[in-house]
């Protein structure tokens, strides 16, 4: 409102016994990283009069970057300025803050008699840090997250103390920032599970443990084996079969997806290219981060050139999202992929943005209708509407369209009735190593040919 | 000290608008609170150079601060602090060369009859206050 003047009084931040002024931050007069984790260590006592229980708030800006990458580094400082202003303003006379890094601020509460003091605090202080400042002429809105542990519930440490308010402190900013989040022991043990995991997932290419799977799609128009697609599997030495949701979003993050996909795709080409019929095809996904990448041409150009492989048996499939990504970009690239022979689909068709801009615009061959809708064709009335109408755009587009999913023989003759001309499921087979595809193909062709034979006889 | 702002060109102005919601006090009656606020506004305002207008309506703050920049900034920051109201929404950080409110270290509109110095809508106040008035109309149907 006006400028009265604050309802509480400042505390001083540097009352700690050890604490000289020296010790505290220029910038922001908290105190610096170090004083406050020898404060922390100083108060980690436990045994015969220790393990007095005391609370540590991890906070982090959840807007920092941008004020100092759009306004400049003299306004990011004047934010952390007026910041430690404000956390200040907030904390109890006897309590500490401390600027830890960058926009990380830590404060120690000391004298805690009750768990809902911290969690009051941490209110005070995402409420407090919501409100705009003012700087340099720019109204400046920055928020904040609060990660909250407690001593000696938590950690009897201070490294580990630190570390529990920080997981607090990220899954805060996991569910969506400006919140609070207590410390949970399952936030440690996921996140040990994740370290975990990260650590395995990089060394995966290099101990051999991915693998490709092959499900076969059927040309309904001719009931005939049309290709196979190529899926991804991680065959861990302890987890066994992961399953490609378990760690591609972590590939994804920590930016493994780009090796990985390489190596699905040159491995995906040679195994085609060995395979006994040429007429087959492969298609290999391929995610937003490759798509985004300027290379992915060049990549497949070398894969094909390695395996022999001849590019119209190639098929390339994104997601509407990985196009949406970088348009430009991944137009650029989708035509430079065509230029080559290779041929693109657009999978998962429906489940996402399902802009039919994607249609006109980029250079495709297939659409693929996602199995959500292919596995009610036969008993939704909207479902089956939403897959006509899909593959007479296609049709109409000049597209052929496969609806993946397919479990049932009600289904198929559903997809069949509603113009689908490819389809891929556990009817007709499941995913299978790659070691027995050339049993498929071969059983395939006995097939053709006793259907053949009854025709002709 | 009189208000500048009518009486010697500003060098380098800075006006900042913004609304907000009260918060409720059962104990404090909101004419004493914003009576206080005033007083304060009033008291702080002219030794620093600021003037400007405080709308109150719904249960709304609209306030307006003009003058030099960087004692508009240590106000404004005051401000924020302040535990009566929350939700502010920043609507214009400007540099105008002439003052809307130079006559008042801080004028006062509302529904409740709580301090002297109503402003009397003059030519340059005019639209800013317009801006006050509609800015806490917008806001009435956002509650959250």
């Amino acid at each position: 409102m006006t400028h009265a003047a604050p309802t509480a009084a400042a505390p001083s931040v540097a009352t700690d016994d050890l604490d000289a002024p020296s010790r505290t931050d220029s910038l922001t007069g908290l105190l610096q990283r170090d004083a406050l984790l020898d404060a922390l260590s100083r108060r980690c006592v436990t045994g015969p009069g220790g393990g007095t229980p005391f609370a540590l708030l991890a906070l982090d800006l959840d807007r920092f970057k941008a004020v100092n990458d759009t306004l400049g580094h003299p306004v990011g400082d004047a934010l952390l300025r007026a910041v430690g202003r404000r956390i200040r303003g907030a904390i109890r006379g006897g309590d500490l803050a401390g600027r830890i890094g960058g926009d990380e601020f830590a404060i120690l509460l000391p004298q805690l008699t009750a768990e809902a003091e911290a969690t009051a605090l941490a209110a005070r202080l995402v409420e407090l840090l919501a409100r705009p400042f003012l700087l340099d002429g720019h109204s400046v809105v920055t928020g904040c997250s609060v990660g909250i542990a407690v001593f000696p519930t938590d950690a009897q440490e201070a490294d580990a103390l630190l570390r529990c308010a920080d997981l607090a402190l990220y899954q805060a900013k996991a569910e969506g920032r400006g919140d609070q989040r207590r410390f949970q022991p399952v936030l440690r043990a996921r996140a040990e599970e994740r370290r975990r995991m990260e650590a395995d997932l990089r060394a995966a290419i290099g101990l051999g443990q991915f693998e490709l799977h092959y499900q076969p799609h059927v040309d309904l128009g001719t009931g005939a084996l049309a290709g196979f697609e190529a899926l991804l599997r991680w065959r861990h030495p302890q987890r066994g079969l992961v399953p490609p949701g378990e760690f591609v979003p972590l590939a994804e993050e920590i930016g493994l997806i780009v090796p990985i996909g390489e190596w699905v795709l040159r491995t995906a080409c040679r195994e085609a290219a060995g395979w006994p019929d040429a007429s087959l095809g492969v298609s290999v996904n391929v995610s937003a981060p490759q798509l985004a990448r300027r290379d992915l041409a060049a990549q497949v150009r070398a894969a094909l050139a390695a395996s022999g492989l001849a590019p119209h048996r190639l098929e390339l499939e994104v997601t509407e999202t990985a196009l949406l990504h970088d348009a430009s970009t991944a137009l650029a690239t989708c035509e430079e992929l065509r230029a080559l022979g290779v041929r693109i689909s657009l999978d998962d068709f429906g489940t996402g943005y399902s802009s039919l801009t994607q249609l006109r615009s980029f250079p495709l061959d297939r659409v693929k209708i996602d199995r959500s809708f292919v596995s009610d064709v036969a008993t939704r009335a909207e479902s089956a509407a939403i897959v006509r109408a899909v593959a007479g755009l296609g049709a109409s587009l000049g597209l052929r369209t496969t609806a993946e999913g397919v479990e049932t023989a009600a289904q198929l003759d559903q997809l069949v009735a509603n113009g689908c001309t490819d389809a891929q499921g556990f009817l007709f087979s499941r995913p299978v190593p790659a070691a027995e595809v050339l049993a498929l193909i071969a059983r395939s062709k006995r097939q053709d040919a006793a259907a053949q034979g009854r025709i002709s006889a | 000290m009189s208000t500048p702002g009518t009486t010697t060109p500003d060098a380098a102005l800075r006006r900042v608008i913004y609304v907000s919601h009260a918060v409720a006090d059962p104990a404090q009656p909101m004419e004493a609170v914003i009576g206080s606020i005033l007083d304060a506004a009033r008291r702080n305002n002219a030794r620093t150079g600021v003037t400007g207008a405080l709308l109150y309506s719904q249960r709304r703050f609209a306030q307006v601060l003009e003058g030099p920049p960087a004692a508009v900034e240590r106000i404004f920051e005051t401000i924020q602090c302040d535990l009566r109201h929350d939700h502010v929404t920043v609507l214009e950080v400007s540099s105008p060369a002439t003052r809307a409110f130079g006559d008042w270290s801080m004028a006062f509109a509302g529904d409740i009859k709580a301090a002297p110095g109503d402003i009397h809508p003059a030519a340059p106040s005019e639209r800013v206050l317009a801006i006050l008035q509609q800015a806490i109309r917008n806001t009435e149907a956002a509650t959250a």
